[in-house]
């Protein structure tokens, strides 16, 4: 019997599978339901232009009801995104994957959320305390407790 | 069941958002009007007291069963079968009961209960619990079903010693050498009788017999017997039957207590003993009553009372006023009361709906509630009065809205005499000002306009920061 959280994320795969991913995002590795990877580039006028990143999303047995675990992939050769809410080792400061997550969102639903955080961007650079978040963050994004501040995209 | 193949797609507005699957036992919130299977929004809400979809604060207080429609929609989608071989689709709402009852290849406890194995069904024929002990009749071993067959063509007869005639017999004859052995002792034939003989086998026929006490009445005994089997079979059968009347009284008895507690103030103790009594004093009061009920009951649509049955149910119904005004002084205190005298004819009369509405004083008098009657009558009674009140509330509404039209009529006029009053002082205002004004900029010519910058800044608010378009991460 599959848990909750494998048959949706069935569920998903299939819909990505027969219907495709949005402009810009791409499935690239799926093979279980604890991990997956995408590819995710800016399309249009950015700063990003030209760059691709890789998302990787961690799925607990809780999931959809708990949020998955989303940081951008910084090993092998691949970087994160320099962008105020993206520390330079993945992680990701965006409150729909905290306090904002709900079951009713989905993969996809945080990719095109992500995407358009990139978009949005103003200016290239880290948050401010990047330095020390990176040499203390722990493994899992998760476990961190983000402050979400106001003008937090 | 936690999960089902659909056969068809399923239309999304059945889909739970949390599961992305059709509702299962599906609840909708009273706050936001949101549907979820049960299970996915409590888990969510422990998670997070909030609806998953517009983030409105939600308590399990605040989640209640959907709507019936919705309910059926989803138990109603056709499903497969769970059972990888079986082709069977069906309604969700019947697949238990498929698998339960009849999907040949469901698995399902063993039928004895004496193993834990669950077998599929089709196979329940050749079942044979593998560890069922069975003891071997020729040697006492126990073994196993499953090497039972083999055992049984290998266990070998062994040989025993009679008790009485020391014969030695294979095991197989055990029974019956014990049927024929000369020596063995038995008891006379007649023992359930009463004949207390018991003896070797080889001297009751030569000598037993012949003394028997029992053996002379033998046809006798036979016959008795014979006519006791039938006396038994029949009070059996009594017995069934008496069962079946007992549990048709109680029927009645819990129809009759329906009945009475539907009937109210119209049932009433004394007369339902007294018509079991059958006294003359009832039949007098029931040939009495006839004339009116009939009467009655003639526009009455309910069965219960056709014209042959009025001589029972009129002395159900008493004729003293008394009673009747205490049987629901609530509902009818309100009302002035006027005895009337149980025909609906007359009530009728009394409430015919021309007469009220050129009479609209006569609105308070209501059909008092006259148990002299049948309950038919008294009904028909109260429906003449409620089509009476409906034409008169008409009449009152129509009669209201004239009023209400007079009345706006002379308000507007009232309105308009006012405005051009109010206008007529507007125009002196004016003049004084223009007045005023003319002598103001006689004296200030240098001035520019006082009043045109602050007039300006008053009415312009400048518009605030640009709405971001990213909505927020
Ligand atoms: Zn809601
Ligand atoms: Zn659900
Ligand atoms: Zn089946
Ligand atoms: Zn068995
Ligand atoms: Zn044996
Ligand atoms: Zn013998
Ligand atoms: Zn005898």
């Amino acid at each position: 019997m599959a848990s909750i959280s494998a048959r949706r994320l069935a569920k998903e795969l299939h819909e990505i599978q027969t219907e495709g991913c949005p402009v810009g995002i791409n499935l690239l590795q799926a093979d279980d339901f604890a991990a997956w990877q995408f590819t995710i580039e800016v399309m249009g006028e950015s700063l990003y232009q030209g760059e691709v990143f890789t998302l990787l999303f961690r799925f607990d047995k809780h999931y959809p009801i708990s949020s998955p675990a989303v940081q951008f992939v910084v090993t092998d050769g691949k970087t994160s995104p320099v962008h105020p809410h993206v520390y330079s080792n993945g992680h990701i400061c965006a409150s729909i994957l905290g306090n904002e997550w709900s079951p009713v969102l989905s993969v996809i639903a945080v990719c095109l959320t992500l995407q358009s955080m990139l978009a949005s961007c103003k200016k290239k650079e880290r948050p401010p305390d990047n330095d020390r978040y990176v040499r203390h963050a722990p493994d899992n994004p998760k476990k961190t407790q983000f402050h979400y501040d106001g003008n937090s995209p | 069941m936690a999960s089902y193949n659909y056969v068809d797609p399923t239309n999304s507005n059945l889909v739970c958002c949390i599961c992305r699957t059709p509702f299962l036992d599906p609840v909708s919130t009273l706050t936001c009007g949101h549907t979820f299977c049960r299970a996915c929004i409590v888990e969510a809400l422990q998670h997070s007291s909030q609806c998953p979809v517009d983030r409105l604060p939600l308590t399990l207080e605040e989640v209640v069963s959907a709507n019936s429609i919705v309910r059926s929609l989803v138990d109603e989608l056709v499903v497969e079968c769970p059972s990888p071989e079986c082709p069977h689709t069906c309604q969700r709402q019947l697949l238990a009961g498929h698998l339960r009852d009849s999907c040949s290849y469901a698995e399902v406890p063993c039928p004895t209960g004496e193993c834990d194995q669950l077998i599929p069904r089709k196979d329940m024929e050749s079942h044979r619990c593998g560890h069922t002990l069975i003891t071997c009749h020729e040697c006492g071993t126990q073994l196993s079903s499953e090497d039972f067959k083999d055992h049984e063509a290998e266990c070998l007869p062994v040989s025993l010693v009679c008790d009485f005639c020391s014969a030695e017999y294979s095991r197989d004859l055990q029974s019956s050498h014990a049927e024929t052995c000369s020596e063995a002792i038995i008891s006379c034939v007649h023992a359930s009788n009463g004949c207390s003989w018991k003896g070797k086998r080889r001297s009751f026929t030569p000598k037993h017999i012949p003394s028997c006490p029992y053996e002379a009445i033998k046809g006798f005994l036979s016959l008795h017997e014979s006519k006791m089997a039938d006396l038994r079979e029949e009070n059996l059968g009594l017995r069934n039957k008496i069962d079946a009347l007992q549990g048709h009284l109680q029927n009645a008895t819990r129809d009759l207590h329906a009945a009475k507690t539907a009937l109210g103030p119209w049932y009433t103790q004394s007369l339902a003993h007294s018509i079991v009594e059958r006294s003359p004093h009832v039949q007098q009061r029931v040939t009495s009553s006839t004339p009116h009920v009939t009467e009655s009951t003639v526009s009455s649509p309910a069965p219960s009372t056709s014209a042959d049955t009025p001589d029972i149910f009129a002395p159900y119904f008493p004729e003293d006023e008394s009673f009747s005004a205490q049987a629901s002084p609530e509902q009818l205190s309100s009302f002035s009361w006027r005895p009337l005298h149980g025909t609906s004819s007359n009530i009728s009369q009394a409430w015919d709906p021309a007469s009220l509405t050129s009479r609209p004083v006569a609105q308070n008098n209501i059909a008092p509630l006259d148990l002299s009657t049948t309950l038919e009558g008294s009904l028909s009674g109260l429906r003449q009065s409620v089509v009476s009140l409906s034409a008169s509330m008409d009449s009152f509404g129509r009669r209201n809205e004239i009023a209400l039209t007079n009345e706006a009529l002379r308000v507007n006029e009232e309105i308009r005499s006012l405005r051009a009053n109010i206008h007529g002082l507007r125009m002196q205002v004016h003049a004084i000002m223009m007045d005023r004004n003319a002598q103001v900029t006689g004296r200030m010519q240098e001035m520019p306009s006082v009043d045109g910058p602050w007039t300006a800044s008053s009415r312009f608010i400048p518009g605030g920061p640009p709405v971001p378009s990213i909505t927020k991460l």
